[in-house]
């Protein structure tokens, strides 16, 4: 804010100089020279983002309420019919809706697990001398993947015929027959948790290794010569400091994990045993590419907005939970 | 630790170290500080043992898999799919797979993983780099110009950010149906060129860093606003970009939705979605399902491992609000 009123400042210097050169008056000069040059260039700079918002944002998000009150046939615009709140019934007598709901809550506890697992590792690096760069570096990895080639990577591994994990376990003698992982409703989830908290620690931990790194050095000091334990120091001293970053990041994940749809489209594109693979983007995916070839928009859309729906509850916790758990203070 | 502890140790360490001994006696007060991290030296080296075990764990937890990916990328058809898992391809080593995903397709029926990579290039590149100039440009009149209405601007870039992308895609489907942009890639190109939100904060926050005494230096030299940009911004916010870049170009190559929405049809299709035809069109050759997934894979790790500090820079500070 300084900088700009010190830019403001300068200019007026030196428009006085160009006025002094014209010999104009000296407040209409500046008047015109403002709205010729900075003004125009500032607005034309600043607005290509809010004019391509305008185009690509604004219209589908005013369409989108024109679209969850009508049904068509397919993609045919004019074949709209109003239907009211017809469209948001459909999706809540829908059992699999229900389904799909129930198993987008899970997915949050995979992202809890990993903040959790994140927070342990970061402490660790923190305390690490040799090697921390290493290990950084290495656990960021998954991160830059790509999500589809990571499926298969597991895939793969739990495969139920040929994969490494049966082999392994029959291996060791816990096992006499191959576990069908990814075909049995009651394993199938426990895969995608690997899957998940495989992928979401990378990110976690880079934003939290630097939370840790600026803790002030001389509390963890004073906490030496006070004869503070391990755990104490990491309760009362780490955990607080780093509550901001854990807290953006707890928010960041439930946002993301209620959007889940890749790893789980990927792993079983019809949905999973007994639609255990079915999350709340996977149905409004469902819903607008048919197996039988149709879209229903109208229910797609509404899909759409009862997710946006959660994500604001989320994003309204949020609010409410950084004034109460987050401390800002030093 | 409690005074009879250091007590305890004292008496053990004495012979060793009679000097210190003596000198506690004494009750120098930096003595029983000292002699205590001499008897915590064990416990200190257990402390590490363990630090490093469950790092290292960690460590082969992220590595191992992509290991495995590796290894059964070369092994021959044959010992991939057998029911023991080797761990080394003891029938010697092979590149049957990768044989099987560079060949062309069969009548089209699916779009080979070179062709998917380049059409992810030819698709993502523009975007990302024009993206990315709209944006810094957008970033340098909120971070250093003045003009009317700039408060509300920015406040309406805030606000572009709070809009649910779930809700926007069907109706932005719809649309582009209609006007006949399904089935091209026009969809992931066009919107993204724009520039984006995130990408504007983030570049704001780093322009606001220039001193603006530079800027009024080259403004004297006779520089214009857009001199300035190129000439002082540009060069001087290098990293900041380049972090920008290589997180926008991984994200759309990564991306999966986008491309399955707009992209199915064989020529067109980028390589997450012609790694996945291919996997439905060879489901049960592993090997060739392997060599794929790791050339999928390699391109962004290679980026990230020659970009890292960018890349860590750039993650690092979007969370520092």
């Amino acid at each position: 804010m300084e900088e700009m009123e010190d830019l403001t400042t300068v200019s007026d210097g030196e428009e006085v100089l160009e006025e002094l050169n014209s010999g104009r008056a000296p407040q209409r000069a500046r008047k015109k020279w403002k709205t010729n040059k900075e003004e125009l260039i500032g607005w034309g700079m600043s607005c290509i983002p809010i004019i391509g918002f305008l185009i690509f944002g604004v219209i589908p998000l005013v369409f989108s309420i024109y679209i969850c009150f009508h049904q068509f046939r397919g993609l045919r615009l004019n074949t709209a019919e109003f239907v009211g709140f017809d469209n948001f019934v459909e999706i809540f007598t829908d059992d699999l809706f229900w389904k799909s709901v129930v198993n987008t809550l899970i997915v949050i506890g995979a992202t809890l697990i990993a903040l959790a697992v994140s927070i342990l590792i970061s402490t660790l690096l923190s305390n690490c001398g040799k090697g921390k760069k290493l290990f950084q570096t290495v656990y960021f990895i998954p991160y830059v993947c790509s999500m589809v080639a990571i499926t298969f990577m597991w895939q793969w591994i739990f495969n139920y015929n040929f994969g490494v994990l049966n082999a392994l376990l029959r291996n060791m003698g816990l096992i006499k027959e191959n576990i069908n992982w990814l075909g049995d409703e009651k394993t199938f989830m426990p895969v995608m948790y690997v899957i998940l908290i495989w992928g979401g620690t990378g990110f976690n931990i880079i934003l939290l290794s630097a939370a840790m790194t600026n803790v002030n050095k001389n509390c963890y000091e004073a906490a030496d010569i006070d004869g503070a334990g391990m755990f104490t120091k990491f309760f009362r001293i780490t955990l607080p400091a780093i509550s901001p970053t854990t807290f953006y990041l707890l928010v960041t994940g439930l946002i993301g994990s209620l959007q889940t749809f890749t790893q789980f489209q990927v792993m079983a594109s019809n949905g999973g045993p007994g639609y255990s693979g079915l999350t709340i983007v996977f149905y409004l995916y469902r819903e607008l590419f048919q197996a039988n070839g149709g879209s229903d928009i109208g229910v797609a859309t509404a899909v759409g907005w009862v997710l946006a729906l959660f994500i604001s509850v989320v994003v309204a916790f949020n609010f409410w939970g950084s004034k109460k758990w987050v401390s800002y203070d030093e | 630790m409690s005074n009879e502890n250091i007590l305890m140790e004292n008496e053990d360490v004495e012979f060793i170290e009679s000097e210190a001994s003596a000198q506690l006696v004494a009750e120098t007060p930096e003595e029983p500080r000292k002699i205590r991290k001499m008897s915590a030296n064990k416990v200190n080296i257990a402390k590490k043992v363990i630090m490093y075990f469950i790092l290292i764990l960690f460590l082969l937890w992220i590595l191992v898999p992509f290991y495995i990916v590796i290894v059964t990328s070369f092994k021959h058809w044959e010992e991939a799919n057998s029911p023991n898992f080797t761990w080394w391809p003891t029938q010697g080593f092979s590149v049957d797979g990768y044989k099987m995903i560079f060949q062309k397709p069969i009548a089209n029926a699916y779009t080979a993983i070179m062709t998917g990579f380049l059409n992810t290039l030819w698709i993502i590149i523009p975007p990302t780099l024009l993206g990315l100039f709209t944006s810094a440009l957008a970033a340098y009149a909120f971070a250093k110009l003045q003009f009317r209405g700039k408060n509300v601007l920015f406040g309406i870039l805030l606000a572009t950010m709070m809009v649910p992308g779930m809700v926007t895609m069907v109706p932005a489907f719809t649309i582009y149906d209609l006007i006949g942009w399904r089935g091209t890639p026009l969809p992931l190109m066009i919107p993204g060129m724009f520039g984006a939100a995130a990408c504007v904060f983030y570049l704001r926050q780093f322009f606001s860093g220039i001193p603006t005494e530079t800027l009024e230096a080259a403004k004297l030299d006779g520089l214009g606003y857009v001199g300035i940009f190129f000439w002082i911004m540009v060069p001087l916010s290098k990293p900041a970009l380049i972090a920008q870049g290589v997180l926008g170009f991984v994200g759309g190559y990564n991306d999966y939705f986008g491309p399955l929405l707009y992209l199915t049809q064989p020529p067109l299709q980028t390589l997450q979605i012609a790694l996945t035809t291919f996997v439905s069109q060879y489901n049960a050759q592993w090997h060739a399902i392997m060599a794929g997934t790791l050339v999928a894979l390699l391109p962004t790790i290679i980026i990230y491992i020659v970009a890292q500090k960018y890349f860590i820079e750039g993650i690092a500070s979007s969370g520092l609000k």
